[in-house]
């Protein structure tokens, strides 16, 4: 008879927060023939932005004959994407990031040439290319600013011996993409290499995470400015386990980390962590409050149906109303499907996308809101040597109690 | 003169017992491994490892450093070297380019070290993850290059010690 109570009580207590998903049909942005192939794999998972009613998705590939960046966009409300664009000049070309502007506009930037680069895109124009770094740098990535028309950007840049992170402003005028007071996160003479930053801002300050080697493992390492301040000093954001053996190793590494924000103050950090090292990396999120200056304690994402399986390329995306999803890939049923969670008090079983198929990897997911709280999602498909990138909206319905 | 080579070579292996590849070895890129391998019709071994990693180090310091061992493994083995978090770029033979992080997830290492067997053209003999000594890393030899791989697992090659 208890175990009846406890079992009612469990189900009244998960309607509260059950929530569906409904997602209209996927739909296919870029198929390529065999021997060409697509990568969704910026710094930061930036590969999709929405602007007011227009969605846009960049990524590389080589149907020219070397890597080169492309760009494909639609209305939301439309059933399918615009030709691929594209926008690369020179090359190769690899790791392309996008950030939305007002009015169906976006700043997009890559990889060229041992140099990271930028333009302004939409449906209709592309502006001039833009060089962000003076120095050899890498692994760009971009987010929409607090304040509307401005994008933020970050990068790995190296100094003499070792890759340091840097950050920018940029906005655009006439057409053309101006970097402004771009900065090292992190003044200190670096120790060690600093790689694959992701970059928030909100109304509190703007947020910097980054792979640190400084440790002699790779921990995330996350900074934080307020609007008009400097970075202050950087923090350990993933908690790790020291080496268990005396004399050698520096404790599980961590790597990949993805930022997203509601654009108040909250924000959201998630990245692929090897504490549990024996079952592969798993996907680890952290909140803030005050735009990323603080995190709360670190919270493991997939559920236990993932708990055995490695996780990769973990993205984050957050709502204007405060929505939190986190999406990756596993194999946990064979093949490689891309898998999300939401977080409302804890984070919820995991869910797939529409659209995944046995025997065909699905992997490297992307995700964006739009204003609306519309989750836009995309990843890629492998089958047999060649690759799709397919995308789907979604929206979360709650269930009443 | 060998006393001098081997403190030399442990002092090597010692100093940078951090998960990078062990001093001394002429470990190559993933992708140039395939190449090589190719052309000179040998086996690879393929190390991954990761920055910080304790077994992997351990590795280095303990195993590595026996001029033996390097000596057979340079002769029997293209040497390739795979750091699992790196973002160090591959191309691979059909012409794909991935990072060295991304060649970890399609192989499914999930931990580190993981020492790899492969034929020529990439295919996987044997997995071997964690920590080896100088004698695991013989009868692995043993195991590949006197072909019984294709007739036994690993563990019945151990066990009847051919």
């Amino acid at each position: 008879m208890r175990a009846v109570a406890i079992l009612l009580g469990y189900l009244v207590a998960s309607a509260v927060f059950a929530a569906d998903w409904q997602f209209q049909k996927p739909l296919v942005v870029t198929a390529a023939s065999r021997g060409v192939f697509c990568h969704l794999d910026a710094s930061g998972r930036k590969s999709l932005a929405v602007s007011d009613d227009t969605v846009a998705i960049v990524w590389e590939d080589n149907r020219s004959g070397s890597a080169q960046i492309y760009a494909a966009f639609k209305k939301i409300d439309a059933d399918g994407f615009t030709p691929p664009l594209r926008i690369s000049d020179a090359g190769p070309a690899y790791e392309p990031a996008v950030a939305a502007l007002p009015h169906g506009r976006f700043v997009a930037g890559w990889e060229a040439n041992g140099r990271v680069w930028s333009r302004l895109i939409s449906p209709t124009e592309k502006g001039p290319v833009t060089a962000l770094s003076s120095h050899p740098a890498q692994q760009l990535t971009l987010a929409r600013a607090a304040t509307e028309g401005k994008v933020v950007a970050a990068w790995a840049q190296r100094r003499d011996k070792w890759f340091q992170i840097m950050t920018a402003g940029l906005t655009v005028q006439n057409g053309v993409v101006v970097p402004r007071a771009a900065r090292l996160v992190d003044d200190e003479p670096p120790r060690d290499h600093q790689f694959y930053p992701a970059i928030a801002e909100s109304r509190a300050g703007v947020v910097v995470a980054w792979e640190d080697r400084r440790q002699g493992a790779t921990r995330i390492m996350t900074a934080f400015a307020p609007p008009a301040g400097g970075f202050g000093p950087p923090r350990v954001l993933n908690d790790f386990r020291a080496s268990r053996i005396a004399r050698f190793g520096n404790g599980t590494g961590a790597m990949r980390v993805v930022l997203a924000t509601d654009g108040q103050a909250n924000v959201t950090a998630a990245w692929l962590d090897k504490r549990d090292f024996e079952g592969g990396y798993d996907v680890y999120a952290a909140v803030s409050e005050d735009g990323g200056k603080t995190f709360a304690a670190d919270e493991i994402v997939q559920d236990m149906l993932g708990e055995n399986t490695p996780q990769w390329h973990a993205a984050v995306a957050m709502s204007r109303q405060g929505n939190i999803v986190v999406a990756w890939d596993d194999s946990r049923e064979g093949s490689k499907d891309v898998w999300f969670s939401t977080r409302e008090e804890s984070w919820s079983d995991d869910n797939t996308f529409p659209a995944m198929e046995d025997g065909r990897s699905e992997a490297h997911p992307v995700l964006a809101y739009d204003d609306h709280g519309r989750l836009h999602a995309a990843w890629l498909e492998l089958r047999q040597g060649a690759s799709v990138i397919r995308y789907v909206q979604g929206m979360q319905r709650f269930t009443p109690p | 003169m060998r006393r001098i080579t081997g403190i030399l070579l442990c002092l090597l292996v010692s100093s940078i017992g951090w998960a990078d590849p062990p001093a001394g070895y002429p470990f190559v890129a993933y992708d140039e491994g395939l190449r090589l391998a190719r052309q000179q019709n040998k086996k690879i071994f393929l190390y991954f490892g990761r920055y910080g990693c304790g077994y992997c180090g351990k590795t280095n310091v303990e195993t590595f450093s026996n001029r033996d061992l390097r000596k057979l493994y340079i002769k029997h083995y293209i040497l390739v070297y795979v750091d699992a978090e790196s973002g160090r770029r591959l191309t691979l033979p059909e012409g794909e380019r991935i990072t060295e992080m991304e060649l970890g997830a399609r192989l499914n290492v999930f931990s580190s070290p993981v020492f790899l067997y492969l034929e020529p053209s990439g295919e996987i003999i044997l997995r071997a993850p964690g920590y080896k000594t100088v004698k695991d890393f013989e009868d692995f030899d043993r195991y590949v290059q006197g072909g019984y791989y294709r007739n036994q697992s690993i563990n019945e090659f151990l066990a009847g010690k051919s």
